[in-house]
């Protein structure tokens, strides 16, 4: 356990210092590629301190807080990687999506690191699939939240973010991204409910956690219809962009930690 | 005439309708959790206007009709609409309690059927054999095994089902739940000499550790007996592994009019109205949550038919060149993208 925490650790220092460094990137673009580099060495430490964990405590790392949070800084993180590598766009406003994901490493970092048993209906293959498509939703809409505040920044610091692309391609960017994003939602939310069935024969109980997932859902869909029908400012979409985001993050990180309700995160 | 008409459409196609059907939608679906799942059946009012509401703009919006992918998208989640509701008016929730080594008794099942749901729990046929229930230290439950025999032509098969291994007897799917027990079996011979043996499921243990009774009536009499399961100390080390297990040497406390007698298995009473009571055994009973959701697969079929239809659509709008629709689009101009 030890051996695991420290290897955390050095990947959350990797992961602090590939954001500074992708932040002054927006200055200098050429400090991007060492930020990729160091990004990407970070989340090899980290496979391997999650990997260590899953062999040890012989379950996959979405039991418990510190396990959620753990492994969806890495998922999280390699979205990033992988746009950022695929994408100039993306790697141009890698800064301001390292900046957000931040947040999420210095709350694992004050999470007690605490060992879980796995539920026993969460033995089951729809478990995996339903998370790897959650963490792809909630990776895009992080990009697309990363594109959205660089939209917003530009207004005060146009200087600095000189590299990026004009601003209404910055923005249909991120509105591409959520589209991406609400398709990876569905499809969650569909092996949710064969996973609910599966275990609980129920395939939707709107317990706490579907319930909020269901708002997010409708949130992301209404944001489409409004950006669609109404073709808002940049500045007004990326607002909607973060304000669905915080919705989602407070029902990925909020809600399976205060519902009494069997689909819960901590059991 | 076909303006009017049109005029009506665009009207019931309005979003804003769109948003407060679905608020109301989730609303009842909320207050129909909170309230043990009793008023499921509300949810297909809003359900309805739903459906009119996506029907009217698939007419009435010519941006939609003209986009293939978009419209079959639409079409397939009033098509999904459709298929809860019309779960929400069939199925069926429900829970029963089977003792070791008896029969599944279809009346014994308590539960919510919806008004079109129609019964046929007289399919579902097993008896109920072992089961085995882990508890981690700190009484975290673990895995649940039931042994069960299902019948096979003229003999009887055993299989095992557990925590998401379902006993289905198409529409029904029964799972193991947190609920078991213990069933004292009783044997009362009334005054003309009549025999009647059953079980008398005690509440739910270690959940009712300090509730190990219940009150029960004889057959052919109106004079109440308290049975008691005189349990000293827990059956269970809350630091320790645990398995539910039978207390050993068990004994069965009778209350009649306020007279406590205490029975070993095999012993007899007589009763004050004249019938005898013996107790027999200490057995276990198994808890199971019954479901049954006979139009499931139309609620999958259509789901995947909007995804694949959502897919569709994205891929063409993601296939465009980033900023073409900047600038082919300008502000305030009604579009779908």
């Amino acid at each position: 356990m030890f051996e695991e925490t420290v290897l955390l650790w050095i990947a959350a220092g990797g992961y602090v210092l590939a954001a500074l460094m992708a932040l002054a990137g927006f200055k200098r673009p050429a400090l991007t590629h060492i930020a990729l580099w160091i990004l990407g060495s970070a989340l090899l430490i980290h496979a391997i301190s999650i990997g260590m964990r899953w062999g040890r405590l012989e379950h996959g790392p979405y039991v418990n807080l510190h396990e959620i949070l753990s492994s969806n800084v890495w998922s999280l993180n390699a979205i990033a990687f992988v746009g950022a590598t695929v994408s100039a766009l993306l790697r141009r406003a890698l800064g301001s999506v390292l900046g957000v994901l931040q947040v999420l490493t210095l709350w694992l970092l004050v999470t007690p690191v605490t060992d879980s048993a796995l539920p026993v209906t969460y033995n089951t293959p729809w478990l995996p699939v339903h998370i790897t498509l959650g963490k792809i939703f909630l990776g895009l809409t992080v990009i697309a939240v990363g594109l959205s505040i660089a939209v917003l920044l530009r207004r005060f610091a146009k200087a600095r973010l000189q590299y990026l692309p004009d601003t209404d391609i910055v923005e249909e960017a991120a509105y591409r991204l959520i589209l991406v994003a609400v398709l990876f939602e569905s499809l969650m939310l569909v092996a949710g409910a064969a996973w609910a069935r599966d275990a609980w024969g129920r395939y939707w109980a709107w317990d706490p956690l579907e319930t909020w997932a269901f708002a997010t859902w409708m949130s992301v869909i209404a944001y489409i219809h409004w950006r669609s029908v109404r073709k808002p400012r940049p500045e007004h979409s990326a607002i909607a962009i973060i304000g669905v985001f915080v919705l989602a993050f407070l029902t990925f990180f909020g809600i399976p930690f205060l519902s009494a309700a069997p689909h819960k995160g901590a059991i | 005439m076909i303006d009017r008409l049109m005029g009506i459409l665009k009207l019931l196609a309005r979003i804003e309708i769109t948003i407060a059907l679905a608020l109301m939608a989730g609303a009842l679906a909320i207050w129909n959790a909170e309230s043990g799942g009793g008023n499921g059946i509300w949810i297909v009012a809003p359900l309805s206007g739903l459906v009119v509401n996506l029907c009217a703009a698939l007419v009435s919006n010519r941006t939609l009709s003209a986009q293939p992918a978009l419209f079959a998208f639409h079409v397939g989640l009033a098509g999904l609409a459709i298929a809860v509701a019309v779960d929400a008016l069939t199925s069926f929730t429900g829970h029963v309690e089977v003792t070791e080594n008896s029969l599944f008794d279809p009346n014994m099942v308590v539960g919510v059927a919806r008004p079109f749901h129609n019964s046929r729990l007289e399919r579902i046929r097993f008896r109920q054999k072992s089961f085995e229930i882990k508890y981690a230290p700190g009484m975290s439950r673990r895995d649940t095994r039931s042994l069960i025999e299902i019948p096979e032509g003229n003999s009887w098969r055993e299989i095992e089902i557990g925590d998401d291994t379902p006993l289905v007897f198409s529409p029904y799917r029964l799972y193991t739940s947190f609920n078991k027990g213990f069933a004292p079996i009783v044997t009362y011979v009334d005054a003309q000499g009549a025999s009647y043996t059953g079980a008398v499921h005690l509440p739910s243990y270690p959940l009712n550790e300090d509730r190990q009774g219940n009150v029960w009536i004889p057959p052919g009499s109106d004079e109440p007996l308290t049975l008691w399961l005189p349990l000293e100390e827990p059956l269970y080390n809350v630091d320790a592994e645990w398995r539910f297990s039978l207390p050993e040497n068990p004994s069965l406390v009778v209350i009649e009019q306020g007279l406590r007698r205490e029975l070993r298995p095999g012993e007899s009473i007589q009763l004050a109205e004249g019938g005898v009571l013996r107790f027999e055994s200490l057995e276990t009973w198994m808890g199971y949550t019954v479901t049954a959701n006979p139009y499931v697969s139309l609620i999958v079929a259509t789901a995947l038919a909007s995804l694949a239809s959502l897919l569709w659509h994205i891929s063409k709008k993601l296939l465009a060149p980033l900023g073409a629709q900047a600038s082919s689009t300008s502000r305030g101009e009604s579009g779908y993208v």
